[in-house]
């Protein structure tokens, strides 16, 4: 059987190539998270790094962790895509096979030699591939400044173990299914005349799909009592899910959807209604370019929303708690502006870095009660702050979840070198940037001072005590409300550089796949296209219908995982309002990135139609000639 | 009057490759229940060449597919050398199939990827025999394509195909040689040429099982047998093409 694999592979190459980029990518992209995390592991553990720097490669570290996982979840389910379609599309083939004599298991096994043919070529090439760039990967990430380490890249071979077995594995995976579904082909495939695809889900694809309605079930139903913490977690999940039971069930849910998009255009060009033609008959061709479509649009856009609406979150909660109308980023000027007249309470923020827990390292706020409560509307919502003092802390409300503790349990810490725990007294709201999760009292430790958050003595308008504040301070001096601006900005900035970090990777794959979805579907129908040609459609009008079906399909994907995006920031949104409780917050929704999600994703699909049509016409040359 | 009417053969016998016993088939559709065959009974004897033939619709391929084992019969069964299909999973069927039948039909008889040489051999591949290159070659020059053995599919012309799936299913020597319109592509010279070798094989001791709707293959044939409407209406024996066509006609009334 290797024999005919072997002979497949170099026959129809063209086919595989989609495959062979789609996994050498993958691999390329595991070995080169393997060398950044390689290099984090032994950087850090080289002496003269500070404990501050190995916080930051330790962070580096799951960020790492995290970035490969969404690339092999990736790489596995565009593999899965490009072997399923290599498969459909040579059902009469695998049934003449089936014919003369084959058995299932023997057309099994045909379709994993191959599968391992492409695996074989795509290890090499990928493993290659990530060891040229993973020094580069780690410039870059100096350069654009998500690190001042200087990382060293440890031995290849690290990589290499790490990418092969991975890529393997990837392909396997990808094509167990695949090869499944090749071995069910009936030998009376070889018979039909018309290649009709069939669009018959299987029982995996009808569980997956349960699964996924009922967490939107479930997930709607809750809306209304959903916690941050666990609208947070429905985010990262559901797309997920959403994406794998669109994948599955995607040659159902498609073309209905690009149908209906195509409706409005049919009556008015040829070239339109042609394209709703071939969305319908062409199933596959449909759906495999819409996976990877919807699948980064909803993890994409679910990951921007979530991150946006947690940052109105941060500021709602900021300004639901800010008393104090002036802050100064200048910690010096404090005693100055204590003795100013139009001054009424200075409140110095006070934070020192103390491990909590299990070796994780915390900003804890140190508080002087009495200005806090001024300046910070400082309050227990549970317990009491009275007994905020010595070896006690105040703890804010989602730290109670995230670190899993309650009112009196205790929180455990070194403060010079000793164990210490302290008794959880109060309960306090949340405040991101005004105090941390964790509040002690100047008896326990010391903080260095951070900023000044000043009210005015009462008969003092604030903008006299913002003249005042600026006459000590200068430009460091700055209105509550300009200060918030700031700092979300700040965390605005930081969340897309992670996001590029974290999606860039899975972003490239997708365009891969898209490309390679619409130039393998585009080879498949070279036939069918060249009787459109015959029955005297001009070459602008193939090229028109390339272009519209590439946009309806694409559109259709962008609508799928727009939608479920949507659906997890609706989500998000219900959880952060009733989280404030009646405190107006903004909804910033990131636009700009959102559409060039979008816009990448569709000028793809429209190129690589394009490029179809010119190989196609190339073709055609050729075989006049 | 040259169409005669049906008769049940007697069915059993040592030299009959491919019995069928009372087979009925239905399908479910739509529009409600369709009868494809409504109760054939025939006996294919071995070394003979026969031709199925009837309008659109009457059931032709159906007949053929349950009698390769490629479908399942509402009722009645098939037999093949003796012995009965209903019994078999899909591997024995296979495996059965792969023994004692070839295949040769109107288009996309061979896979693209493989020379003309190695579609020869693929069966016996497929069975784990060692290839026996001579054997091979053999089967290719009586086709007349001992020249172009290297070359691969869409480098052959319709008949030259056709010509190669016919030297594939004379390389296993199957006892059955299946044949769904083998001519229905090609041109009149090629298509002559591809009826001369499946009457050869005929009288080399092979049956052969073909489904046509052109008088002039069908007169190849020994027998020829007239479907509508699911049933065999007529029988006709060492027929000539105009015989066949004036009964042919009659039918289409």
């Amino acid at each position: 059987m290797f024999h005919v694999s072997r002979q497949s592979v170099r026959a129809s190459w063209p086919a595989y190539a989609g495959a062979f980029v789609a996994l050498t990518f993958g691999i390329a992209l595991i070995a080169v998270t393997a060398t950044l995390i390689g290099a984090v592991e032994t950087t850090g553990t080289r002496a003269g790094v500070s404990s501050a720097e190995r916080l930051q490669l330790d962070d580096l570290s799951s960020m790492f962790g995290v970035m490969s996982g969404v690339s092999l979840f990736m790489a596995i389910f565009v593999v899965a895509s490009t072997f399923g379609f290599v498969v459909a599309t040579r059902q009469r083939e695998l049934g003449l096979l089936r014919l003369i004599g084959a058995t299932p298991r023997q057309v099994r096994r045909l379709l994993l030699g191959e599968a391992a043919l492409v695996a074989l070529a795509a290890t090499v090439a990928g493993c290659l591939v990530g060891t040229a760039l993973g020094p580069v990967a780690l410039w870059a990430l100096r350069a654009i400044g998500v690190t001042s380490v200087h990382l060293v890249a440890p031995p290849a071979w690290i990589a290499w173990v790490s990418a092969a077995p991975s890529g393997v594995l990837v392909a396997l995976l990808g094509c167990r299914r695949a090869s499944k579904r090749a071995a069910k082909v009936p030998p009376t495939a070889a018979l039909r005349e018309a290649s009709l695809e069939r669009r018959r889900p299987g029982v995996p694809a009808i569980l997956t799909g349960a699964l996924t309605a009922a967490a939107m079930v479930g997930t709607l139903v809750l809306a209304g009592q959903l916690s941050l913490l666990a609208a947070v977690m429905v985010a990262v999940f559901l797309p997920a899910l959403m994406v794998a039971a669109l994948t599955s069930l995607g040659p159902l849910v498609v073309p209905p959807v690009a149908a209906l998009l195509a409706r409005p255009f049919v009556e008015r060009s040829v070239a339109a209604r042609l394209a709703a033609g071939e969305l319908r008959t062409a199933v596959r061709t449909t759906s495999s370019v819409a996976a990877p479509v919807t699948a980064i649009a909803a993890m994409a856009g679910s990951l921007l929303l979530t991150l946006s609406f947690t940052v109105d979150w941060s500021s709602g909660q900021d300004r639901a708690q800010f008393a104090a109308p002036v802050v100064v980023t200048d910690p010096s000027v404090a005693a100055r502006l204590a003795a100013d007249p139009a001054v009424g309470v200075v409140d110095v923020r006070r934070t020192v870095s103390l491990p909590v827990g299990d070796g994780d390292t915390e900003d804890v706020d140190v508080v002087d009660l009495a200005t806090a409560a001024a300046a910070r509307r400082l309050r227990a919502d549970d317990g009491s702050l009275a007994d905020l003092h010595g070896r006690t802390v105040a703890v804010a409300h989602t730290y109670l979840t995230d670190a899993g503790v309650h009112l009196g349990g205790k929180v455990t810490t070194r403060i010079d070198g000793k164990r210490v725990r302290l008794r959880i007294v109060a309960v306090v709201p949340d405040a991101p940037d005004l105090y941390g999760n964790l509040l002690v009292t100047p008896g326990l430790v010391t903080g260095a001072p951070t900023q000044l958050f000043l009210t005015p003595r009462s008969g003092v308008s604030d903008h006299r005590l913002l003249r005042a504040a600026q006459a000590l301070a200068g430009g460091a001096a700055m209105t509550r409300d300009a200060w918030i601006d700031g700092v979300t900005a700040d965390a605005r900035r930081a969340n897309n550089l992670g996001l590029l970090v974290v999606l860039g990777p899975a972003g490239l794959y997708a365009g891969i796949a898209i490309v390679n979805a619409t130039l393998i579907g585009a080879a498949q129908r070279r036939r069918q296209l060249r009787l459109v040609g015959l029955l005297g459609a001009t070459p602008d009008q193939v090229r028109r219908t390339a272009l519209w079906q590439a946009g309806l399909t694409t559109g259709a994907g962008l609508l799928l995982g727009g939608t479920t995006a949507g659906y997890v920031g609706w989500l998000m949104r219900q959880a952060i309002t009733r989280d404030l409780a009646g405190h107006p917050a903004a909804m910033t929704i990131p636009w700009l990135p959102l559409l060039g999600v979008a816009g990448t994703c569709v000028g793809l699909a429209l190129v690589a139609a394009l490029a179809a049509v010119g190989v196609r016409r190339r073709a055609n040359a050729h075989s006049v000639a | 009057m040259t169409v005669q009417q049906a008769t049940a053969p007697g069915s059993t016998g040592t030299d009959v490759a491919v019995t069928l016993d009372g087979l009925t088939r239905s399908y479910r559709s739509k529009a409600g229940r369709v009868d494809a065959l409504r109760g054939i009974t025939h006996a294919f004897r071995s070394g003979t060449f026969t031709a199925i033939m009837g309008p659109s619709g009457s059931g032709k391929s159906t007949l053929l597919q349950l009698a390769a084992g490629l479908d399942e019969p509402t009722s009645g069964r098939v037999l093949i050398g003796g012995i009965p299909l209903g019994g078999l999973d899909q591997t024995e069927l296979t495996k059965l199939r792969r023994d004692t039948m070839g295949f040769v039909f109107q288009a996309y008889n061979l896979l693209d990827a493989l020379t003309a040489f190695d579609n020869v051999a693929l069966p016996a591949r497929l069975a784990g025999q060692r290839v026996d290159r001579a054997a091979v070659h053999d089967a290719l020059a009586r086709v007349g394509l001992r020249e172009l053995a290297r070359r691969r599919p869409p480098e052959l012309s319709g008949g030259q195909q056709q010509r190669v799936a016919i030297a594939r299913a004379l390389h296993v020597r199957p006892q059955v040689l299946f044949a769904d319109e083998p001519t229905g592509a090609l041109d009149r010279h090629s298509g002559r040429v591809v009826l001369d070798l499946l009457r050869t094989t005929a009288d080399q001791g092979q049956t052969v099982v073909m489904v046509t709707h052109d008088p002039l293959a069908a007169s190849y044939a020994d027998e020829v047998l007239f479907l509508a409407d699911g049933m065999v209406v007529g029988r006709l024996r060492d027929a000539d093409a105009a015989q066949i066509a004036t009964a042919m006609s009659e039918l289409e009334q």
